[in-house]
């Protein structure tokens, strides 16, 4: 969140609208990690990753004359995050380009460990390891998109009505989805958590 | 297992997420302090849960600034329109259907027919020309100061050209 003598959003916003570049910058500077985390989280291929974060920030400040206010930027730029990654996806099936998951490579970061970020919603000061982190990633890939879409967003702290807004979906169907995308993961890694950990 | 812990299991991820009402998380809770089984059962999916949100918390390796090198330029000036003709053009193995060709090809026709009459009337000022190329063809806009309509150009190349 924004210290005090930040501006908010709105004033960024504002100040963007009368063609501030450099508020602009600071807006992209606030929501950038953000952002990357949420489409990486729906796309794993790094270099998609990039080139969906531009196309969302692109989309978000081409159209902020249409955006109201009433539901916060950050809900809203995720909304556009979301479907943009979604549209990628949806032609990179289309076109028969879906990539079949592999353990060993699954497009991700490189390192020993992947050491956690406390800017998340859920920060868990625990270390994964890359193994798990690979095995992990490959057990996303296999979600269907409608269930890495809400594991995506639980994982950024939103409640199952703000989840439900975004997708358009009701809350109950975030419930569920959420259920059953857990019990899926869970039977992938259960194994593993088994074998390599107590 | 019982019914009711299957009833219990099916709502064991909305009780994690504290997103079930004060009543059912009493009961789910009542149960848990009696069901070894679903105890373990949450344990497990705590675990899981755990892991996979530690996974999905990773900050991904962008190279922002060079991300803002792109988004920059677009949001300057006429964003809509650079998108359209970029979404439609630039594609890879992209063709312009001959029917829209034409229409197209006929649009400007009538432009460039009209266009020295209309200049009698209201003088046009020129503002700017961008133009997108590919192997498909290239696009030119003429964007007039004064009526703000963009004037659209597509120029497909012969067949021969596109073999790369
Ligand atoms: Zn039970």
């Amino acid at each position: 969140m924004a210290a005090p003598s930040e501006p908010s959003d709105n004033e960024l916003i504002k100040s963007c609208l009368s063609g501030s570049q450099a508020h602009a910058r600071r807006l992209y500077d606030r929501y950038k990690n953000y952002v990357a985390r949420v489409i990486r989280n729906m796309e794993n291929d790094p270099e998609a990753v990039q080139d969906l974060l531009q196309q969302t920030f692109i989309k978000a400040f081409s159209g902020l004359k249409s955006f109201k206010g009433d539901s916060g930027f950050k809900t809203w730029i995720t909304t556009i995050a979301v479907n943009t990654a979604k549209n990628y996806r949806n032609k990179k099936t289309r076109r028969g380009r879906h990539p079949k998951v592999s353990i060993d490579h699954t497009g991700e970061e490189n390192g020993a460990a992947l050491e956690l970020k406390d800017e998340s919603a859920n920060p868990q000061k625990q270390l994964l390891t890359k193994e798990m982190g690979t095995v992990i990633g490959a057990a996303l890939d296999m979600l269907s998109e409608e269930h890495r879409e809400v594991i995506s967003l639980w994982n950024e702290g939103f409640s199952y009505d703000e989840i439900g807004a975004m997708t358009k979906t009701l809350p109950q169907t975030v419930g569920s989805r959420l259920h059953y995308a857990r019990a899926q993961l869970q039977k992938i890694l259960t194994p593993y958590i088994k074998g390599n950990k107590e | 297992m019982t019914s009711i812990c299957e009833d219990i299991a099916y709502k064991l991820s909305a009780y994690l997420d504290n997103e079930l009402g004060e009543a059912e998380k009493n009961r789910v809770e009542a149960h848990l302090e009696n069901c070894p089984s679903c105890r373990g059962s949450f344990r497990e999916l705590k675990k899981s849960s755990d892991l996979v949100s530690a996974r999905l918390s990773v900050q991904p390796s962008v190279d922002f600034d060079k991300a803002w090198q792109h988004i920059e330029p677009e949001i300057r000036r006429r964003p809509a329109i650079r998108r359209y003709l970029r979404a439609f053009i630039v594609k890879p193995g992209f063709w312009i259907p001959a029917s829209a060709a034409a229409t197209v090809g006929a649009a400007a026709l009538f432009f460039a027919l009209c266009l020295p009459v209309y200049k009698s009337q209201r003088p046009v000022s020129l503002s700017h020309v961008e133009s997108v190329s590919s192997k498909s063809g290239s696009v030119m806009v003429l964007h007039t100061a004064k009526t703000s309509q963009p004037i659209i150009w597509i120029m497909e190349k012969s067949p021969k050209e596109k073999r790369p």
